[in-house]
């Protein structure tokens, strides 16, 4: 697969990038969004409730261009597009937390990216206090 | 449809309608950072959020010289 150069089409693909404009709402009412993480026994499960920024990870490409997105975390509206992603790419942990979230604990989020996606700002002792069940891909309930 | 770049912590990195954008968008974090090429990933989705086609690697895409 070829692609043309990155170089020369930077400022066209950031133009053409969805993550441009967000709208960053403080959660005021119980929401339920789902990520794709590990087990929760597993060692640093709270790491999958911290961002690229907080993981210590260099911002990537679009991420220097928008630092909101290299401090948010990645959630999902629907089980089954966690499902989707987690099944497509095992390396993810293979498994599906059930995020709750919890108003007056500061988390924020924003539509953002694909159908479902969203992004969430959050503490990640508090956001992993928010967290209802860790199920594996396999058992995991989609209706 | 929507072309999403995640890594492998599962956390997005940029979003386009546009496969061509979002597969230059990939090529450059490979050449900005080889070693990360294999943690970096492209998925398409339809309107209704059903993933289609191949997930692509950056380490699968070629940068030009």
């Amino acid at each position: 697969m070829v692609a043309s150069g990155p170089r020369d089409t930077l400022p066209l693909m950031a133009g053409m990038s969805l993550l441009r404009e967000l709208t960053v709402v403080v959660v005021e009412e119980g929401r339920r969004l789902y990520r794709v993480c590990g087990p929760r026994e597993g060692a640093g499960f709270e790491d999958a409730m911290r961002s690229h920024y907080e993981l210590g990870r260099p911002p990537r490409g679009p991420e220097n261009r928008a630092a909101a997105v290299h401090m948010a975390l990645s959630m999902f509206g629907t089980p089954r597009v966690a499902h989707d992603l987690a099944t497509r790419v095992p390396k993810l942990g293979g498994h599906i937390a059930t995020i709750d979230l919890q108003l007056g604990l500061g988390i924020c989020v924003a539509k953002t990216g694909g159908p479902a996606h969203w992004s969430v700002w959050g503490r990640p002792p508090e956001l992993a206090v928010c967290v209802t069940e860790v199920a594996h891909v396999d058992v995991l309930d989609l209706s | 449809m929507t072309y999403s770049i995640f890594d492998s912590s599962g956390n997005l990195i940029d979003a386009f309608t546009d496969r061509a954008a979002a597969l230059d968008c990939l090529a450059g974090i490979a050449q900005a950072e080889p070693a990360a090429a294999s943690e970096v990933f492209l998925i398409a989705q339809d309107a209704d959020g059903t993933t289609v086609g191949e997930t692509v690697f950056a380490s699968s895409v070629a940068v030009p010289a």
